[in-house]
């Protein structure tokens, strides 16, 4: 029996279909992470699961409880579900302790375990401060340590590192999931960045217009994406149009930059931007009025018509 | 000159010494204190009381109703707390109709619920529903400002409704109470019609009985500094309570969602808000319509058409004279941002702190200097004319226009004057062609609440106003004060229906 079961949910605004015909599993200790543009619904099914939102048909069940159906509507307080934003998790009159407390409710054992939880979190010397004396990355490991006190079924995490700097994100990503892993949380993280879906999760499920669109862990929807959409998310891929590189066929195609091979082949195009990608270099090229990127050893020069090959095998067909 | 009579308060001396000042200061002073204190205190706990418990559920909750009531508690705002307090006097005079709908629903004459109008506690409860809606509106501008995870994350945590509105979101809209405070107690302090016909000797009572009866216009001016000082301090409370407390929030693009309440505590919270709108505005203007559609006297309505324009013509003419103010003060500190200019800008808005009577005692000293000193040669008298009145009226209520005008420009930034003006036009040009017709909605909305207040004031008018000429507000309070509250009625539905109007066209605005 899975931790969390969603069941044909439907949910539109007007005439947009924000959630159409959702059907998804997830077990427990699963991370989960849902991921898309803006506006293509991920923040609704949230919405939907947490409670803040009505759905028009559909059920969902959370540990074997019904919480949305026909006739049922638990109110959000009464699911067991903790979310966690991007910002605004902390309420800033409060002090840091005051904050955690507010998940204590007097229970003795919660507060052993709150003990523990700080010095694991590392925000002892913290506790008397004020959310906006402290930084970003350590509010949200005080939001998911408040999280945890709450022992939920299921926690909504939702762009929770979207204000953070590069290095704080990558910190705070390895330590959700070791925190999450180890305390066996069922798991639904909100995202629109392609990394902390690859760091967090277990699962990825694209989202498009209101519909998951995929459902894979991270490797295969990198290493071969099946659609443009998914494609274009990623970044990691050349999305074009085939004439041009002598291809034959009736839609879009996805070359990996490490299929395009400069300095042999009879293809011919321009450099329009180089720049530094780690000890390598990031190349731009421009093939009639289409723009796509390699990555070489060496430097080429602006402007340079240089000659390139497709290994045409690992070619994806959209 | 907008700045003189604030000056000539400032240079009054505190050890006058007369007769008159001493009696005063040593048997009047401390009455007028403690009597100013006792409104001042409760009426803003009794207004925070009811407009925290409605701006909360109205902001929060998804009741029946909610958008008629949303706009049904700033109705209030239209009556003058002295229109609501001689309305609630007819109605339970002995021939008023509290007894009347006793006598209807067949109660005996000898068993009739007897009720003591005159009482504080009751000018206090008046007061109250009058000036509630400026904490609420506050509140609910706070509220929509907050962001809905804020809210979210509250309910996820399991804190329970009454929790979340007293510990999270009261100290969290602690700036929205302070202002929404401060407006209710300058009020109060402005208040003059309401407090006199319950005989209460407030500041402001004082300063017209000792400039009237003892005809002591030195006095008069001495109590004015003392109030004026007063609201000083009150303002450096405000600084002290503002300073490093305010969380304030970005816009909030997403409202919470409206949570649903169990059908006891919707019924519980419907009749509270609604017996609140019957007492602050139903039954006040219910009884005032009913007061003016039933007056019989028909030569009287030729007097109210003429007080209507005379009304109408000083609100007017100090309307706009105050937004061309307001705009060129505005935009020539926006042009040359100096210290001085600020100074001067700020100086000049801080009337609408002090209250109406300081600013005319005030006006009529300076303009008393000028008639003896500087143009006495001209034998010209600028006191007790209408330019007097409507110069004063500018001092009180530039603020208004001032605020709202220069909140439109901070918004709209300077990129659009700057790219006009690169292209080789005068600021003057700019002004014309460029700012005021981006600005047209909010100087329109500036106008309209400056006409209102205006049209609305008391003290200063009463003060001021040049011999034979009345408008609503001062022939409201004669009918009254003459115990004519029937003849009150229609002056006074003429200030509300004026009053009513910016209510509906912010409300559309908001649309």
């Amino acid at each position: 029996m899975p931790n969390l079961e969603i069941l044909n949910l439907n949910k539109n605004y007007k005439d947009v279909a924000a959630c159409h015909n959702i059907n998804l599993n997830i077990d427990l200790g699963e991370i989960v992470c849902l991921i898309g543009e803006s506006g293509c619904g991920k923040s609704t099914l949230l919405k939907l699961i947490s409670g803040f939102e009505y759905a028009d048909s559909g059920d969902i069940i959370l540990n074997e409880r019904k919480i949305v159906g026909d006739k049922t509507f638990v109110k959000p307080e009464d699911r067991n579900i903790s979310i966690l934003f991007q910002e605004h998790s902390l309420f800033p009159h409060l002090t840091i302790k005051e904050n955690l407390e507010l998940a204590l409710k007097g229970n003795i054992n919660d507060k052993s375990k709150y003990q523990e939880l700080l010095s694991i979190s590392n925000i002892n010397e913290l506790e008397s401060r004020y959310p906006h004396q402290i930084s970003g990355g350590q509010q949200q490991r005080v939001a998911l340590m408040r999280t945890l006190l709450l022992k939920p079924d299921l926690i909504l995490l939702d762009e929770p590192f979207s204000n953070l700097d590069e290095n704080t994100k990558n910190n705070l990503r390895t330590y959700f999931r070791k925190v999450l892993k180890d305390s066996k949380l069922t798991t639904i993280l909100v995202t629109h960045d392609t990394q902390d879906a690859a760091i967090l999760a277990d699962r990825i499920l694209v989202m498009k217009e209101g519909k998951i669109i995929s459902d894979n862990n991270y490797n295969i929807l990198y290493t071969k994406p099946n659609n443009e959409y998914i494609s274009k998310l990623f970044k990691n891929i050349n999305v074009l149009k085939p004439d041009p590189f002598g291809i034959k066929h009736n839609s879009l195609i996805g070359i990996f930059p490490y299929s395009i091979k400069l300095n042999e082949g009879n293809l011919k195009a321009n450099v329009v931007l180089s720049t530094p990608h780690y000890d390598k270099h990031h190349i731009t090229l421009e093939l009639e009025d289409q723009l796509f990127f390699t990555i070489t050893d060496e430097n080429i020069p602006l402007e340079t018509e240089v000659n390139f090959s497709v290994d045409i095998d690992s070619v994806i067909y959209y | 000159m907008l700045i003189s009579p604030i000056i000539s308060l400032l240079s009054s001396s505190f050890s006058l010494n007369t007769i008159i000042w001493e009696h005063i200061f040593e048997n009047q002073l401390f009455n007028y204190l403690s009597n100013t204190l006792i409104i001042i205190i409760p009426v803003p706990i009794i207004s925070l009381v009811i407009s925290y418990i409605s701006a909360y559920y109205i902001s929060f909750f998804d009741i029946k109703f909610r958008k008629l009531f949303d706009i049904l508690m700033i109705f209030p705002l239209a009556i003058p707390s002295y229109i609501m307090t001689y309305t609630y006097s007819d109605f339970f005079s002995y021939s008023g109709d509290f007894y009347l709908l006793q006598e209807i629903l067949g109660l005996d004459q000898t068993s009739f619920v007897r009720f003591n109008f005159f009482n504080t506690i009751n000018l206090i409860f008046i007061l109250s529903f009058s000036l509630f809606p400026y904490l609420y509106i506050a509140l609910r501008v706070y509220f929509s400002s907050l962001p809905e995870q804020l809210i979210n994350t509250a309910i996820s945590l399991k804190i329970s409704k009454i929790k979340i509105a007293l510990k999270i979101l009261l100290p969290l809209s602690r700036p929205a109470i302070i202002g929404g405070g401060f407006l209710i107690i300058m009020e109060l302090l402005n208040e003059y019609g309401a407090v006199k016909y319950f005989g209460l000797n407030t500041f402001t009572v004082g300063i017209f009985k000792v400039w009237l009866g003892m005809g002591s216009l030195d006095s008069a001016l001495n109590l004015s500094l003392y109030l004026f000082l007063f609201v000083c301090l009150l303002f450096a409370l405000d600084y002290y309570l503002k300073k490093n407390k305010s969380f304030e929030f970005k816009r909030n693009k997403k409202i919470a969602n409206l949570q649903k309440l169990s059908p006891t505590n919707n019924l519980f919270v419907l009749s509270f808000i609604i017996i609140i709108n019957i007492f602050s505005f139903i039954l006040p203007f219910t009884l005032i319509l009913k007061n003016a559609l039933t007056l019989s006297n028909y030569t009287y309505y030729s007097e109210i058409m003429t007080i209507t324009f005379n009304s109408f013509l000083v609100s007017f003419l100090t309307s706009i004279i105050i937004i061309i103010f307001s705009i060129i003060l505005i935009y020539s500190n926006k042009l040359n941002n100096f210290t001085f200019v600020n100074l001067i800008t700020k100086t000049s808005t801080s009337g609408y702190a002090i209250p109406g009577a300081v600013i005319a005692i005030s006006c009529i000293v300076v303009f008393s200097f000028i008639e003896n000193n500087l143009i006495s040669s001209l034998s010209i008298s600028i006191n007790s004319t209408i330019f007097l009145l409507i110069f004063a009226l500018i001092i009180r209520f530039i603020a208004v226009s001032f605020n709202t005008i220069n909140a439109g420009f901070q918004s709209l930034g300077n990129e659009y004057d700057k790219t006009y003006r690169s292209l080789g036009n005068s600021p003057l040009k700019s002004l014309i062609k460029i700012n005021i017709p981006i600005m047209k909605k909010v100087i329109l909305s500036a106008f309209i609440l400056t006409f209102v207040d205006i049209t609305k004031e008391l003290p200063l008018t009463l003060i001021l106003r040049p011999f034979n000429f009345d408008t609503l507000a001062t022939r409201t309070f004669d009918f009254a004060g003459d115990e004519m509250l029937k003849e009150a009625s229609l002056p006074a539905l003429m200030i509300i229906l004026i009053g009513i109007i910016p209510i509906l066209f912010f409300n559309k605005l908001k649309k």
